[in-house]
């Protein structure tokens, strides 16, 4: 088919100004918080309920969390696990579970039909708030769990991720992997998940992200239907403050043709004043991809690993700021000097043209970071979570304008201790030119 | 940049009924560039993707990979633009980028604000047409091919079994060769083999535009016309004829990886796809066999072997409707503890003994035809996603009515269709088996390199 168009010039966008995305909060009768927005377009709805029922809440029994948050649509009062999925699945809606360090997310996506979405509350109410945690499918899920431990063993990118954590995070609850360990999922029993499910997956201590096509009415319902079909119970208790990792690095031998690192330092909590001004600079260092120094430095000078890049990830508590890689065992050295020296470099200087190409990146691309229901039911869910203020997406692009180079300069000088840098260099390193142990001089600075 | 192994669609299945069906206005440049423009005003952003027909199954032994290095090159410099600008124009305008290779097709996409598609197109434009391909650029970018090919294959045991499957299951299919390249390839390429395969497949009248997002395909065509119009066409490369061989009995292979810690299999049955496909409704009836078998945790295998028998932790089922070429029909699995591969491969024998002797009921079929509506409106929440779709149908040469009645077609297969189907492709002759064993002790031993 070929058409000739004699256009001189149409509007290319139907667009004069978009909208601001506008936020609804309330609580539920029970205390449950709910986020919500209305996106008319397309017939289905999101649902995003997040608890404060992560694996930081594991206490002892570590995996307790992740079993708990596996176990919900795995059977209830009305249907056991084959009727549920069957049902759910017959009616074409997506739900799923997630378990994350600090928050238990259930996520469900429907059409908004009403054939479909009025059966499908139904069902998710009845799985959320009368879990069976049945032995027989525990003892399988169980099973299921330690072979993906195994699986860990094999991975070097898993094995070293776990390790700085753990590293990172020592005592503190953040140290271990959502998953648990051999030893105690071995021993969890489903009096441990109803406990631990007794204990957290409450309505006051739940938020409730809701977009799609329903009217504002129709989500007050969803989220009481869904929230308040949980009990009310006692606060949750704050997490416990995170203390200083050892420095230098750790040195692990495996069999692999990459070797791992990973390297970094506390970060922020979300609520710090301070986690503007270190997004930008992270943004700067490894967190944009190609526009990153990092990614600048190590792959496209001089090739020595397909990706670099360095996360700021707050979190209720401090939440880690690093550096991963990987690279051929034979290039660890070098690599992990021009890392350094980037981390180095950060302190040093930002020229201010360099600190506008990322502003602009960050303020051009926002419209991007809401453009699907999916980004946006995500970002509410979070908002409302760590008690963020309702303008807090809307205001983001407006935050990062404000940060002038002093001030960054200031942030980065006050947070950024290469000389307290902790990580992980996982692979077979020592093969090669450099013995494992000059690996484990200091990361930068010259002191350990 | 993104390497896709081989995409498969089978569970994310692009599916258009009637009454959703959304205008896509197809146009096409004197100069042969098509252009695809599907409209989406939901926020003030675009996905521009330029897909050309080339890919790892268009390669000469030798050079595997050379399509995907190619991709890599694409983003260090033009007549007009250095090593790397692209990637900085793109960030400094707030845009998202990156290209992806697979078997069938290479592709570049931008996500950003709608007022700046016009750069994008001149960017585009200007590695369409005038790729400066420098020796000393290539020469650290075979290093970061050689890192990836580490990170995606060497030190990933699964991803090995898939590649030595690969070349197993297929024997003259080009689809039998990793998308990544060969090491030893990867390691030789000259740069003058890259140039050759620029010149012969990076052209106007091989490539497709893709736009969705906030704009009025009018407007998107005048701008395509002006910034696309001036290249030249060139004569593209040619395929020599090739025909897979008639399997004439199962295969089987081991891969023993000293990293690997758990039993995992594949199976793959040598079957056609809608391309390739002489009765096409055989190729959907295969399309709805594949998730009957694994559309969900209701589906056949998480229902029998993972939940019911529980000799599996993980089973899956794929095919891959729109491949270029014949395709394999898989089947893989992670093993319980103290299953072996043999039970495990014998369960999902029976698994497909059962479906071949029984048939499917209704009620999976219902299924899944309500997970396939539902995913089809699900997929509209990303543009990105949407032009996934068109970009693949067109590079492949699927007609667009055709993907737009995918949900039409799966509506239109019987119980007895899908039955047949299985009877006829799901047989040992057209079998081939890997396993993937950790490497005891023992075989170390005995077995050294």
């Amino acid at each position: 088919m070929k058409h000739l168009f004699l256009v001189t010039f149409v509007a290319l966008s139907s667009f004069s100004a978009q909208a601001a995305l506008t936020i609804d909060q309330w609580q539920t009768p029970k205390g449950a918080k709910v986020l919500y927005a209305y996106a008319p377009e397309l017939p289905m709805v999101d649902v995003r309920m997040v608890f404060d029922a992560g694996s930081a809440r594991d206490g002892n029994k570590k995996g307790v969390a992740y079993l708990t948050s596996e176990l919900i649509g795995m059977g209830d009062a009305q249907r056991d696990e084959e009727v549920f999925a069957a049902e759910s699945e017959a009616l074409g809606v997506s739900f799923s579970t997630q378990s994350l360090k600090d928050m238990a997310v259930v996520s469900l996506r429907s059409l908004t039909r009403p054939e479909i979405l009025t059966p499908a509350l139904a069902m998710i109410r009845t799985a959320i708030s009368q879990p069976s945690f049945s032995d027989a499918v525990l003892m399988r899920e169980k099973a299921s769990l330690l072979t993906s431990l195994l699986a860990k063993q094999q991975s070097a990118g898993a094995l070293a991720n776990d390790r700085f954590w753990q590293r990172l995070y020592g005592s503190h609850p953040y140290a271990t992997p959502a998953e648990g360990r051999e030893d105690t999922v071995k021993a969890m029993t489903s009096a441990d998940l109803k406990a631990f499910y007794q204990r957290y997956y409450l309505a006051n201590n739940a938020t409730v992200a809701i977009v799609g096509a329903v009217s504002k009415t129709q989500a007050q319902a969803i989220a009481e239907q869904l929230a308040d079909a949980l009990p009310v119970g006692d606060k949750v208790a704050a997490l416990p403050n995170v203390t200083a990792p050892p420095t230098g690095l750790e040195s692990i031998e495996f069999s692999s043709t990459q070797t791992q690192i990973l390297l970094g330092q506390l970060g922020v909590t979300r609520q710090d004043k301070d986690y503007v001004a270190l997004y930008l600079a992270n943004h700067i260092l490894g967190g944009s991809g190609f526009a990153s120094r990092l990614m600048e430095e190590v792959r496209e000078k001089r090739g020595l690993v397909y990706g670099v890049g360095s996360s700021l990830l707050p979190m209720h508590q401090t939440g880690p700021w690093f550096v991963s890689l990987k690279t051929a065992n034979a290039n660890t050295s070098e690599a992990l000097k021009v890392v350094q020296e980037t981390v180095m470099g950060l302190l040093k200087d930002i020229p201010q043209a360099e600190l506008d190409e990322h502003k602009d990146n960050i303020i051009g691309g926002f419209a991007l970071e809401t453009d699907s229901n999916k980004d946006i039911v995500a970002y509410l869910a979070m908002m409302g979570f760590y008690d963020l203020p309702n303008d807090w997406l809307a205001t983001f692009p407006n935050k990062v304008r404000a940060i002038d180079r002093d001030t960054l300069m200031k942030v980065v000088q006050a947070q950024l201790k290469p000389e307290r840098w902790t990580g992980v260099v996982l692979g077979k390193p020592s093969k090669v030119d450099a013995p494992v142990q000059t690996l484990t001089a200091p990361v930068a600075g010259g002191h350990h | 940049m993104l390497l896709i192994k081989k995409v498969v669609f089978s569970l994310f299945a692009m599916s258009v009924m009637p009454v959703y069906a959304t205008e896509v206005a197809q146009f096409q440049l004197d100069n042969g560039l098509m252009v695809l423009v599907k409209e989406d005003h939901r926020a003030p952003v675009v996905t521009s993707q330029v897909w050309y027909k080339v890919g790892a199954s268009y390669e000469p032994e030798g050079i595997t990979g050379v399509s995907h290095i190619l991709e890599h090159m694409m983003f260090k410099g033009t007549a007009k633009l250095k090593p790397g600008e692209f990637s900085k124009i793109v960030a400094r305008l707030g845009g998202s980028e990156n290209a992806f290779t697979s078997q069938d097709y290479t592709a570049y996409f931008q996500n950003i604000e709608t007022s700046h598609l016009g750069r994008m197109f001149e960017l585009e434009a200007q590695r369409m047409g005038y790729l400066k391909l420098d020796e000393a650029e290539f020469q650290k970018e075979r290093q970061v091919v050689l890192e990836e090919r580490r990170m995606r294959v060497e030190d990933s045991p699964e991803a090995r079994l898939q590649e030595r499957f690969d070349a197993i299951a297929y024997s003259v299919n080009p689809y039998r060769r990793p998308v990544i390249g060969w090491q030893k390839d990867i390691e030789s390429y000259q740069l003058s083999e890259l140039q050759t395969w620029y010149n012969q497949w990076y052209s106007p009248n091989n490539a497709t535009l893709v736009v969705v997002g906030d704009v009025k395909p009018e407007a998107v065509f005048a701008l395509a016309k002006e910034k696309f119009g001036c290249l030249p066409i060139r004569p593209t490369g040619l395929h020599k004829p090739s025909q897979e061989l008639v399997p004439v009995g199962e295969k089987r292979l081991v891969v023993r990886d000293e990293k690997a810690k758990i039993q995992s299999l594949m199976m793959g049955y040598a079957v056609p796809s809608w391309k390739t496909s002489e009765n096409k409704q055989e190729a959907y009836a295969l399309e709805v066999l594949a998730h009957v078998l694994d559309g969900g945790s209701s589906a056949r295998l998480s229902k029998e072997l993972v939940r019911g028998s529980q000799q599996l932790t993980r089973a899956d089922a794929g095919y891959d409707l729109y491949a270029r070429l014949s395709t394999q029909f898989t089947l893989s699995a992670v093993t319980s503890e103290g299953v072996t591969l043999e039970q495990a491969e014998a369960a999902m024998k029976a698994s497909i003994a059962k479906l071949v002797k029984e048939g499917v009921s209704d009620a999976e079929l219902k299924r899944v035809l309500a997970q396939v509506e539902s995913s089809y409106i699900f997929g509209q929440d990303s543009m990105f996603f949407q032009g996934m779709k068109l970009g693949e149908a067109a590079t492949v040469d699927i007609p667009l009515a055709e993907i737009d009645a995918y949900l039409e077609r799966l509506r239109s297969v019987t119980a007895a269709q899908v039955q047949a189907a299985a009877q006829k492709w799901l047989v040992e002759d057209r079998l081939t088996v890997a396993y993937l064993l950790p490497k005891t002790a023992l075989i170390e031993q005995g077995a050294k390199q």
